[in-house]
């Protein structure tokens, strides 16, 4: 849920234009998704850091990436030319996104007070795939502190039918 | 008195009635929070200014949607919000409670109690910026609005649903002018509201009590965003008034708002604007902030039979800088408004109160709504005065003038002294057309300037004893047949046979 602003999803934009091309989108994600872990904040700073040579900056990052597909190292080599590295999470979240996006897919948080049980969690995702016309990749949270009832969040849209804020809404129409 | 017991039983049946539903809404996450702006992530269905939810009762107005983020701004306190807070959509646009209840309350822009009488008892709510009235509903100006000010209603009137703007720099009694208005409303029906905007707090508290003092709170709702409050908060607060009078004309009834003033009102809606970096113009100034004015302004309408025949009226106050009126927010409202009262310093500080400048101040459409007897006597006094005021500049170079240019003087300057009015003291308006009469016929010729005030005050009180014949023809037929002219004249002649003004001078 990282605020990306618009220039991460420039490029994740640009590489997706030319990962489709490629035909490579799902290879493209998980590489970027590998990434994304071993480009750590004290890495980040050492590739920004003007006190090494460009050169040397560059076949450091080379040799990181070197399994990686080829856009990949090429978007890696821009965006240390650019001092853009830091914004690579980002990019990485904004690409995941946009992949999404594109195939229809939605993701769905849910949180109950006690963890469901698989059939349950499978019914509750067709339900979902259902209620959304689009294919539901969901997480399942427990907190205790709902006390029942489920909180279901696809996208931006929360549905909140917990116990807990039940009875916060009793308390405010009773304290009105 | 409940008891215990009682208490118990409503709550219970609150608790038996209460439904647990599950409630949907689309949610997003503060990311930065500062000056009463939050900038929240998500909310991807959120509707512009539709009102926000922050939790622990803190809400906020969608105003900026962006492509990825929302800039809300926070009405009230934004201290308790800290960033990554969940904040949601409620499905409403902003609005106010309106209805009768809160006549004679001190409220806030959201319509809460500021006076501490108690919780305000009304269920109606009205979203506080909605479109005005379009042009088959409404009607011309044709009832007048008297303001009890003898120099506005005889020479720049007021009809209901007109926009008079008050202009002035500070300290020319642009306020009070307002506030005369309001306490002359009584008994009228006319139900008025008073929008103090980022006003000190002791100059509210002092206009409340000027007005509890002389009955005039029992037709009055006070709305408050002072000078403490949060910008978002006087950014709303015309609006909010002017829904609440918004109320009473739909409900065929008849209103006067009162926007003091909206000069900062543009400066709150510079400040939000600047802050959620929506792009300046002229003084930094939005580009928008014309049609902020225009469309508030526009709310104020006289609605024909068919839609109710209410009205509202609006008082917009202007406050300039060393008396340039050219600037931008001036400029604006005075282009909105259907006139303006202009006030000036030089004036007010040579005694002429109110300061009004005749000559520069208009009314583009109150000419329609004065009585027949008051526009009678006020076309004499328009003339005379602007005679006066050609002839006054000139005089003051010679002394040896002809004896008509010296009686046009001696005339200006009695009529001078009539438009003097002190605060606090509206005049009915058969009392005006009897001293403005006499003014305009010579009856005041022969009095000496200085005893005009006199012999006005006598005549007032002549004209509630032995005169009170005249002044119920005047309200009765509203103009001046020939009959009434005569028994005018009669007894001015009367009255001033009582007391000898001329003499007590030499």
């Amino acid at each position: 849920m990282a605020l990306g602003g618009s220039a991460s999803r420039r490029f994740a934009e640009a590489l997706l234009d030319l990962a489709v091309e490629g035909g490579a989108v799902a290879a493209l994600r998980e590489s970027l998704d590998r990434l994304r872990t071993s480009f750590d904040a004290p890495t980040i700073r050492s590739l920004r850091d003007p006190g090494t040579r460009l050169e040397r900056r560059l076949a450091a990052v080379d040799k990181a990436a070197a399994g990686e597909p080829r856009q990949i190292r090429s978007l890696l080599r821009v965006l240390v030319e650019r001092d853009r590295i830091a914004l690579l999470p980002a990019i990485a979240q904004s690409f995941g996104e946009i992949v999404d996006k594109r195939e229809g897919i939605a993701v769905a948080r849910v949180t109950t007070a006690v963890l469901l049980p698989k059939e349950q969690q499978d019914a509750l995702v067709r339900r979902l795939e259902q209620a959304s016309g689009r294919k539901v990749r969901a997480s399942f949270l427990v907190d205790a502190g709902l006390l029942g009832g489920a909180k279901v969040q696809v996208g931006d849209r929360l549905v909140d039918s917990s116990i807990r804020s039940q009875l916060e809404s009793l308390r405010a129409k009773l304290a009105s | 008195m409940a008891t215990s017991s009682e208490i118990t039983d409503i709550i219970k049946a609150q608790i038996q009635g209460f439904q647990g539903r599950a409630v949907s809404a689309d949610v997003g996450t503060v990311v930065d929070i500062g000056d009463g702006i939050a900038r929240v992530y998500g909310l991807a269905g959120c509707m512009a200014s539709e009102l926000l939810d922050f939790g622990k009762g803190v809400f906020g107005l969608a105003f900026n949607l962006e492509e990825d983020t929302v800039s809300a701004i926070i009405l009230g306190e934004y201290t308790g919000i800290k960033e990554g807070d969940e904040v949601r959509t409620t499905g409403r646009i902003v609005e106010c409670p309106v209805g009768d209840a809160l006549v004679g309350r001190v409220v806030d822009p959201l319509g809460r109690p500021l006076d501490g009488k108690g919780p305000i008892a009304t269920s109606a709510s009205r979203p506080v910026d909605v479109v005005a009235p379009g042009v088959i509903t409404r009607k011309n100006v044709d009832t007048p609005l008297q303001t009890g000010i003898k120099a506005i209603d005889a020479m720049i009137p007021i009809g209901r649903g007109q926009r008079e703007l008050i202009i002035g720099d500070r300290q020319t009694g642009k306020t009070a002018v307002a506030i005369d208005t309001i306490i002359n409303q009584k008994g009228t029906g006319v139900i008025c509201i008073y929008v103090a905007i980022g006003q000190k707090e002791s100059s509210v508290a002092k206009i409340v009590a000027a007005l509890e003092e002389r009955g005039a709170m029992d037709h009055t709702i006070v709305v408050v965003a002072g000078a403490s409050d949060p910008a978002t908060m006087q950014y709303l607060a015309p609006f909010a008034g002017c829904a609440m009078g918004e109320y009473f004309r739909d409900a065929g009834k008849d209103a006067l708002v009162v926007y003091d003033d909206l000069s900062k009102h543009a400066w709150a809606y510079r400040q939000v604007s600047l802050l959620t970096r929506r792009p300046p113009g002229r003084e930094a100034y939005p580009g928008d902030v014309f049609y902020l004015h225009s469309r508030l302004l526009e709310r104020a309408a006289r609605l024909n039979e068919e839609n109710g025949g209410g009205s509202l009226t609006a008082l917009p106050i202007i406050e300039t800088q060393a008396n340039d009126i050219s600037a931008y927010i001036p400029t604006n409202v005075i282009s909105i408004t259907d006139g303006q009262i202009f006030l000036e310093t030089d004036l007010f500080n040579q005694g002429i109160r109110p300061a009004i400048n005749v000559g520069i101040s208009v009314s583009r459409v109150g000419g329609d709504a004065q009585i027949r007897a008051m526009k009678t006597v006020a076309g004499r006094l328009k003339l005379d005065m602007a005679q006066y005021r050609e002839l006054a500049a000139f005089a003051q170079f010679g002394s040896d003038l002809d004896k008509v240019t010296q009686a046009q003087l001696r005339r200006g300057e009695r009529l001078t002294e009539i438009l003097k009015q002190p605060q606090y003291e509206p005049v009915a308006v058969e009392k005006q057309v009897v001293i403005i009469f006499a003014g305009t016929n010579g009856y005041l010729d022969d009095v000496p300037t200085p005893r005009v005030r006199d012999f006005q005050r006598d005549l007032f009180r002549w004209l509630d004893g032995q005169g009170r014949t005249v002044a119920e023809a005047i309200v009765k037929e509203k103009k001046l047949t020939p009959e009434i002219e005569k028994d005018l004249r009669a007894t001015l002649d009367e009255f001033k046979k009582t007391t000898s003004y001329a003499a007590a001078s030499a």
